[in-house]
């Protein structure tokens, strides 16, 4: 089957030009600013308090990124015709880009346990990345794949990407797509921290002297044209392609060559099968930083040369909107191509642009544009392109949309608990013995067990210069990466650059979050304000800095740091996307780095995983019910579950490249299966009904009788709802009589690794041969599975 | 050089030392550097190969000074960066000026 073009047929929109499409859509044209004061919250230690903020009344009580994520989506919804209950809501995906999530009611959490040493521990789970899928899943009702991505300000454009790949495999008929970020304390205290917000509101590609930060939520309904068609609905435009690259550069700052942005773009049109002649509007990433307009403009001169279409930065009106940004802009790029307009960039104040460019300055221009490409770059050397074009709009050669190779799995390498490499992993399993025996105290509930990593240990493969920047996440993801070179051979200088990183987390770098919310909270506002002297700026900023916060700490607050921090360690250039999605991340991430290998996109790419659990994680895990009292783990014997740190690194390169470097092929991919149910933030359904969906999908993705299956890799885990479901879930895909190999009885349970870790266990095993089927579920109500074969 | 002068040096001295000594603590301790205060001399380089920081270091320099002496280190004021001595100097002359 040829992959399908892909139909935007729905648009939802709020920002701060606008709590719906026309309103933000009227003022972007008319280059009408949507930025005002800050009144969200305490703004007088920070730099500015300007800000992209929603008007609109929000509901008290639901967290302000699950309410700006509803009103789009409800309007995406509305405004494609489609009627969901005319349509299999099994096939609506929900796809998701944010870098904070529910960091309003996270960040209230902090401040109880920071200032009170009290944990609402119900409320710290409900605020997690994976839960903002969940919720938009819940409330809409939608029960496809669902996957939340976090590559900070590049997050929703990677979830478009992330989109594209389910509807060109035809895994699903509908995707709602989009990124949502509301204004938080982190961000604010952090971006300030950094000294890159502008002092006034942003003025990008024109005076650049910093950012102003927005919030907001864009989405959109996409289905393959021909769905579209069928249903008579009006395609608005169509996502092209996409591409994403990383630098391998520096933790906050751009490549200033502008190479990986160039890339990111080029990969882009090519997917679409477009060149950068057909290019007639860019949708920059434009943030007003220093940093960013300096290189990004060098990036349109590497891949344009003189000829640089008309390209603006709508953040000059809605400010930046960080996760969101990409869906946002998405929004806004369907919109210039839809109603005929080019956004401008507005606040240059007369002035002429530096780089040369032609920012549409102050006003939109009425145009025809067919292709636009939309940018967002995010802290790591993260870069995301995305094409929109005119619907029908085809290029001089074929799209890259289809799956052309095979692809086999190259290396594997993990840590969990106390088995600190995978030969501790082989070791736990030859000898039967737990790797989460470390117990450890907490408040109001006593001594519990958790698998804990040690971090010293997972440090000592890396440089100390950049280990100390390093947080447990990138170490752990690090010590992987490390272990499974030393294990496979280290990639030659080309192999590194052609190699891309897809990195996956269960719930993210908990231990930075917190800890730059303790400098922000633990220093006295008190103390600080006493420090206001007059109003000049000097002292205006001496009072903005004495915050607590600590830049450093912020940079490794993004989910996809550690992404970055492996980049930079090995010097891989290639495709890379992050996902936080519970304990289903592992075999999500496996499947969208599979899809892209597949098509001829990649090379080859490294799926690294991790996950740290520090004391309030631990915390809030234990007072939830079902954690084990002692160090003992009977998967399916309700004795309840423990908490494990754990990595895993997986090579995945197509068959070719693997050959071309003459690399042992441990195992090749056969398929993937996904699915939800909408039963709420936190829980799982006790049927299995939703879970053995997606382990048939897989068997039908591999071509596979379930008796074929010769071992299920179970996500058993002694949490007595998670086993009883799991077991549902297999005996109503048949697969209730297969051997079964249960890693979470001595490793734990290490959520978004799991999945992971137990194609590590099942390759490093003595006794695994044939198709091994992976089976993972995230509190939420999502499932993924897949297959592997070791019959290569 | 009569011995109350040379008390007052000593001493200046002496308190110059403490809080090279004191800023180089800070400074490995805030960033997380694997040294020891006593290797670190007082004109070694904070960058390049010097001590091998990079612009998020500056930035934690940048508050950690503001937070502890309530000076501010401008984008402008690189020298501060030079050494450990070239702090402490810009240190003392923004005290001095205040």
């Amino acid at each position: 089957m040829t992959p399908p073009s892909i139909a935007v047929t729905g648009l939802g929109l709020i920002t701060g030009a606008g709590d719906d499409v026309e309103k933000g859509w009227s003022s972007i044209a008319t280059g009408t600013t949507g930025i005002r004061a800050n009144t969200l919250f305490d703004t007088s230690r920070l730099l500015t308090d300007w800000a992209g903020m929603v008007t609109a009344e929000q509901p008290a009580d639901l967290d302000r990124c699950y309410a700006l994520a509803a009103t789009a989506v409800r309007e995406a919804l509305h405004g494609s015709g489609l009627d969901l209950d005319t349509v299999d809501r099994d096939r609506v995906a929900v796809v998701v880009g944010s870098s904070l999530g529910a960091m309003p009611t996270l960040e209230a959490t902090h401040r109880t346990f920071v200032r009170e040493g009290r944990l609402d521990a119900e409320r710290a789970a409900a605020s997690q990345l994976p839960c903002v899928g969940d919720y938009i899943a819940a409330e809409f009702d939608l029960r496809g794949p669902r996957v939340v991505l976090s590559n900070a300000c590049a997050a929703s454009a990677v979830a478009l990407g992330y989109a594209a790949e389910l509807l060109w495999k035809g895994d699903v008929d509908h995707v709602v797509c989009g990124g949502v970020d509301p204004l938080a304390e982190l961000s604010a205290y952090g971006f300030s921290a950094l000294g890159a917000l502008d002092a006034e509101p942003c003025s990008p590609l024109s005076a650049s002297s910093g950012l102003t930060l927005g919030e907001g939520a864009g989405f959109m309904v996409l289905e393959p044209v021909g769905r579209a068609a069928a249903r008579g609905a009006r395609v608005l435009a169509e996502l092209g392609g996409y591409g994403l690259s990383c630098d391998g550069y520096h933790q906050t700052a751009p490549d200033p060559s502008g190479k990986g942005a160039c890339a990111a773009m080029a990969q882009a049109l090519d997917t679409a099968g477009l060149t950068p002649d057909d290019v007639d509007y860019l949708n920059l990433h434009g943030t007003g930083t220093p940093a960013n307009d300096a290189s990004e403009p060098k990036a349109l001169k590497l891949l344009f040369g003189q000829e640089i279409p008309p390209a603006s930065s709508t953040k000059s009106i809605l400010g930046h909107t960080l996760g969101a940004a990409g869906a946002v802009e998405a929004v806004v790029s369907t919109l210039a191509i839809d109603r005929g307009t080019l956004p401008p960039t507005i606040n240059t104040r007369g002035a002429a642009s530096p780089s040369g460019l032609d920012i549409v300055p102050d006003t939109g221009r009425e145009a025809r544009p067919d292709v636009v490409v939309s940018n967002s770059f995010a802290f790591g050397g993260n870069n995301a392109s995305v094409v929109l074009n005119r619907p029908g709009r085809t290029g001089a050669h074929a799209p890259r949309r289809e799956a052309v190779q095979e692809v086999v799995v190259t290396g594997v390498a993990g840590l969990a608990g106390a088995a600190g490499d995978t030969a501790a992993l082989a070791a736990v399993f030859a000898e039967g013995r737990p790797c989460f025996e470390t117990f450890e105290s907490v408040a109001g509930i006593g001594d519990v067990p958790v698998g804990r990593v040690d971090i010293r240990a997972a440090a000592r493969g890396t440089n100390p210069s950049r280990a100390r920047r390093m947080d447990p996440l990138s170490l752990f993801a690090a010590s992987a990466v490390g272990d499974l070179y030393a294990r496979h051979g280290k990639p030659s200088r080309a192999e590194a650059e052609s190699t891309g990183i897809v990195f996956a987390t269960g719930y993210g770098p908990v231990t930075s979050v917190l800890r730059f919310h303790e400098g922000v909270l633990l220093s006295a506002p008190a103390e600080a304000e006493a420090q206001v002297t007059g109003p000049d700026p000097e002292a205006t900023r001496a009072r903005s800095e004495a915050t607590g916060s600590h830049p450093s700490v912020f940079a490794n607050t993004v989910v996809n740091a550690a992404a970055g921090h492996v980049a930079m360690l090995h010097r891989y250039r290639g495709y890379t996307a992050t996902l936080a999605n519970g304990g289903t991340s592992s075999v999500l991430a496996l499947q969208l780095a599979a899809r892209v290998i597949a098509r001829g996109a990649a090379d080859r790419i490294m799926v690294v995983v991790a996950d740290e659990f520090p004391e309030q994680a631990l915390a809030t895990q234990a007072a939830l019910p079902g954690y084990a009292r002692s160090a003992h783990i009977v998967p399916g014997g309700r004795t309840g579950t423990i908490l494990s740190e754990g990595a895993a690194a997986i090579l995945l390169e197509s068959r070719a490249a693997a050959r071309a470097r003459g690399a042992d092929v441990l195992a090749r991919v056969r398929g993937f299966g996904a699915s939800g149910e909408a039963v709420g933030i936190g829980r799982i359904g006790r049927d299995g009904a939703a879970w053995g969906r997606a382990l048939r999908t897989a068997l039908t993705d591999a071509d596979l009788d379930p008796a074929r299956i010769a071992t299920v890799v179970s996500a058993a885990s002694g949490h007595p709802l998670v086993d009883l479901a799991q077991r549902a879930a297999l005996r109503l895909s048949g697969l209730a009589d297969r051997p079964v190999l249960a890693p979470k009885a001595l490793l734990g349970e290490t959520y978004g690794s799991a999945g992971a870790l137990g194609l590590v266990a099942a390759l490093t095993g003595a006794d695994t041969h044939g198709p091994v089927l992976l089976s993972s579920f995230a509190y939420g109500g999502s499932y993924a599975a897949a297959v592997f074969d070791t019959e290569v | 050089m009569s011995t109350a002068a040379f008390d007052d040096i000593r001493t200046r001295a002496e308190a110059r030392l403490a809080r090279n000594t004191k800023v180089k603590s800070m400074i490995i301790d805030r960033l997380g550097l694997d040294v020891e205060p006593s290797v670190v001399s007082d004109n070694q380089p904070l960058f390049g190969r010097g001590l091998e920081m990079d612009s998020l270091d500056t930035l934690e320099i940048v508050v950690m000074v503001n937070n502890e002496y309530d000076v501010l280190i401008s984008d402008d004021d690189f020298e501060a960066f030079g050494s450990v001595n070239a702090l402490v100097d810009f240190i003392e002359d923004r005290e001095a000026a205040a």
